[in-house]
């Protein structure tokens, strides 16, 4: 554990020394700021209740995003730099570079998502809403962003290049995505399929409107721990490929 | 890497076209029993299917037979795994509806645990049997060419796959469970309602089965929502059955509830059968989601209690829920009509045209009187009597303003109304910053009466406002079948203003006045109230006065088991000026990205200056061209 907890320090201390890593997470503030005050307190007036899972609606649109392009970079950069050889010839488990990758990926988006805070914070000044909601909605935040890099992960690890890697995690993201929609339209035993593999439309919604649900928390550490696994299978294959 | 030796038997190229031929066959097989379902085109596509899976097996075993030895590892690897999937397949058709094609029983029928059991099995072992196919098959291809096969690389990406397998199912398995265990952890403040006191008790109390249908399509928010909500109120009582359908896949049941599409909730039981329509988009069904208890609660009473009426007496200048009359400038009592029809009554009329000097209808189960300004026949009053003595159920409201005491049909009820106006010179509600306010009485003495439940829950939450009240005394000599109770009263520093000028003059006393009555005598029910003001659309809206309306008619009707408050979600909306606008734009939009760009900068730049520091400063070029 210790080699992921090394792992991790050095990715992280990578994202916050260089100014790549404080352009996205600006980059995030200002999105998330103009989507807040255009759509979720911009209008007539909105109940309270409604404006905090507006922002919680729309903030989960750029964390997905944002986890794209943060976990781009975790395997594919080394791949592309010659460096993942010398990473994968040292005395250190696969699942320990890549554990130690998504953690550090993980951990920057927390910092940014939890950057945002003083945006529902400011609800407080005309509105009620309660502590429990917030921590509900940072909770569904984190919990997608997790699975988002964790996807991301996967896709840095089966691509050869930054942009390819950011191009792969983006189609799977999307067809998650697009599950919820195809539930819509389809009949069983499709429905139900769908309907369990949405990543947004089922359960993130919850978080939205402050209700916690262990499917849900169940949900998205399984979407994580499938797609390291899965990028950990693919580190290990070029045993036999 | 083991590399075994290679034989004289011939070499083999890749066999993907097989195990494609294999996935092909898998695929008909699964359009044949799961897309299509039925009829000759089932038969077909499955027939064809096993007809291909079959085939890629016997071709793999011959590909095996025929080849070299390290070959023949690889191809003894496939053959395993291509029997697993056909293992696999054997166990679906086990389970499956295939043996009453022949006449016979499903197997759930005879050993149904053994069914579901190899129901959650079967796919298991066939994504055990198809990952590692396919990326054996990806390993194998590799190595084609090779003049030798690498067996430990077939080994490890068959091991690879069978994990992958695993891994998903573990995922699969999880997921499972956590949705049909979920636990739900509702952090909002505002959200959809969830059941109230009320409709769980009204649930808790039910003495026969009662049906909710719920007509949603399966993916969506709104159903969610809803069910959330059923599912809380489910568990109440047994005798409550909850069932969830979607409009296109049960039409049958529709057209027995009545239903014309989804979105519709019916409770029903026996004959009866209520609807309730909520938007099937969740930005719609917002605002109905908010008030889903209150409107429940309305459905529950009208198909447990039906056929309550309630009539309003008239004829008298009392006050009524029609548009303001020229004569009467006093607020109404619309608001306290709604109320009334969401908990299920039919409110009318009942005045001297209706027939009240003759007799109380009835189907009368309730009569309201509120706010007469004059007094009532004798007719009237002998009616009214008879009707309680039968054990009628009423509610009086009077004002002192209009200086009747109905001594009638109150001295029957050991109770003596007194017109005379009460006045607070410490605690009251402001109106017109005048003295005048001091007759608008607030209070939140409440005893721990039936008819007051609510109230005395709330306390000082909920206070009662009663502009410009009289005050009642019980008789003490009554009959012993009879209780009177006072389970309203003034605030001790209330003074009965005699003289009307709104100031504590000597003579007019201090003391906790009572301001309403609560009268049990056989199964008559008698509420008495000192201000009919206090129901009026003006009021009923601030602090307690709704909650009173309500408990005081349950309690009338018999229907205490039923208190307990009915859940509204009424959120605040945020106001905001153009002022505050730009100050929320500017501080969200630019000043927070501003300061993280800030700090990267600082931050980017002490590093680089760190690692120059840590690198030594610039070799300096001799004007020579040589090192210092």
């Amino acid at each position: 554990m210790n080699a992921t907890f090394l792992i991790m320090r050095r990715e992280l201390s990578a994202y916050l020394r260089s100014m790549t890593g404080y352009i996205i997470a600006a980059a995030v503030l200002l999105i998330d700021g103009l989507l807040f005050n255009a759509f979720a307190l911009g209008g007539p007036d909105k109940m309270s209740a409604e404006v905090l899972s507006l922002f919680f609606y729309f903030s989960s649109g750029t964390t997905i995003i944002a986890s794209v392009f943060i976990s781009m970079r975790l395997l594919a950069e080394e791949r592309q730099t010659g460096t993942l050889v010398l990473l994968t010839s040292s005395p250190v488990h696969d699942w320990e570079i890549v554990l130690g990758k998504f953690l550090s990926a993980f951990v920057f988006l927390g910092l940014i998502t939890l950057g945002t805070v003083y945006m529902p914070a400011l609800i407080f000044v005309n509105g009620k809403i309660s502590a429990g909601h917030l921590v509900a909605g940072y909770l569904g935040l984190l919990l997608l962003g997790g699975a988002t890099i964790a996807i991301g992960t996967f896709g840095s690890a089966l691509a050869r290049t930054q942009v390819l890697a950011a191009i792969f995690t983006g189609c799977i993201v999307v067809a998650l995505i697009v599950c919820w929609l195809l539930a819509r339209v389809t009949e069983r035993p499709f429905t139900d399929v769908f309907v369990a593999m949405a990543l947004h439309g089922k359960h993130f919604p919850p978080f939205q409107a402050g209700a916690v649900h262990i499917r849900d928390i169940g949900y998205y550490l399984m979407v994580v721990y499938l797609a390291l696994f899965s990028a950990t299978r693919v580190m290990e294959a070029r045993r036999w490929r | 890497m083991a590399i075994t030796g290679s034989s004289s038997a011939p070499k083999l190229g890749g066999g993907a076209r097989w195990s494609a031929l294999y996935g092909v066959g898998m695929l008909l097989v699964f359009t044949g029993e799961r897309l299509i379902g039925a009829g000759s085109g089932r038969g077909i596509a499955t027939l064809l299917g096993l007809m291909a899976v079959l085939a890629a097996l016997i071709m793999r075993v011959s590909r095996m037979q025929r080849a070299a030895s390290d070959r023949r590892e690889a191809e003894r690897t496939l053959v395993k795994l291509y029997a697993l999937g056909i293992f696999a397949l054997l166990l679906y058709f086990i389970q499956s509806d295939v043996p009453t094609l022949r006449g016979g029983k499903a197997l759930e029928h005879s050993w149904p645990k053994l069914a579901t059991a190899l129901a959650a099995l079967w796919p298991a072992i066939w994504l055990a049997a198809a990952w590692p196919i396919t990326l054996v098959e990806m390993a194998y291809a590799q190595m084609a060419r090779a003049p030798r096969i690498e067996v430990g690389r077939i080994k490890d990406a068959m091991l690879s796959g069978i994990g992958l397998a695993c891994a998903l199912v573990f995922a699969f398995t999880v997921t499972y469970v956590t949705s049909e265990r979920d636990v739900k952890f509702d952090l909002a403040y505002f959200r959809t309602t969830r059941p109230g006191e009320s409709t769980r008790a009204i649930v808790r109390h039910l003495d026969q089965p009662i049906d909710v249908s719920v007509f949603f399509p399966s993916a969506n928010e709104v159903r969610e929502e809803v069910m959330n909500y059923f599912n809380d109120l489910q568990k109440e009582s047994g005798q409550m059955k909850l069932g969830t359908y979607d409009y296109d896949i049960a039409p049958v049941k529709a057209k027995e509830l009545g239903v014309s599409g989804n979105g519709i909730i019916v409770v029903s039981r026996g004959g009866r059968k209520e609807q309730l329509g909520i938007p099937l988009q969740i930005e719609q069904a917002r605002g109905p989601l908010r008030i889903l208890d209150k409107e429940v609660q309305q459905r529950l009473l009208m198909v447990i209690k039906p056929n309550r009426v309630t009539f309003i007496v008239q004829g008298h200048g009392e006050r009524n829920y029609e548009t303001a009359q020229e004569t009467d400038k006093r607020s109404g009592i619309k608001d306290l009509r709604d109320v009334l029809i969401d908990q299920g009554h039919d409110v009318r009329y009942l005045g001297a045209a209706e027939g009240l000097a003759a007799d109380v209808p009835k189907d009368a189960s309730l009569l309201l009187v509120l706010g007469p300004q004059k007094p009532f026949s004798a007719e009237e009053t002998a009616s009214i009597n008879r009707w309680m003595d039968k054990g009628g159920k009423m509610l009086m409201a009077l004002d002192p303003e209009a200086g009747l005491d109905m001594k009638d049909i109150l001295t029957p009820f050991a109770l003596k109304y007194h017109p005379v106006m009460l006045a607070n010179d410490q605690a009251f509600a402001r109106r017109t910053h005048t003295d005048s306010d001091r007759a608008n009485l607030v209070t939140s003495q409440f005893s721990v009466h039936q008819s007051v439940t609510d109230l005395q829950k709330m306390g000082g939450r909920a206070p009662l406002i009663m502009p410009t009240a009289g005050w009642l005394e019980p008789i003490k000599d009554r009959p012993k079948d009879m209780s009177v109770d006072a389970p309203i009263t003034a605030s001790y520093q209330t003074f009965e203003d005699k003289n009307g000028n709104f100031q504590p003059d000597p003579g007019e006393d201090r003391r906790a006045w009572e301001l309403g009555a609560a009268v049990s005598k056989k199964d008559a029910r008698l509420f008495v109230l000192t201000d009919s003001d206090c129901l009026s659309d003006a009021v009923i809206r601030f602090g307690g006065n709704s909650l009173l309306a309500i408990d005081v008619v349950r309690w009338l009707l018999n229907e205490e088991v039923f208190a307990g408050l009915i859940a509204s979600e009424t959120d605040v909306p945020i106001s905001h000026t153009r002022k505050q606008d730009q100050f929320w734009f500017y501080s969200t939009i630019f000043l927070a990205p501003a300061i993280v760009l800030g700090l990267g900068f600082v931050v980017t730049k002490r590093t680089r200056r760190k690692k120059t520091k840590a690198s030594g400063p610039p070799p300096v070029v001799s004007p020579q061209g040589g090192q210092p």
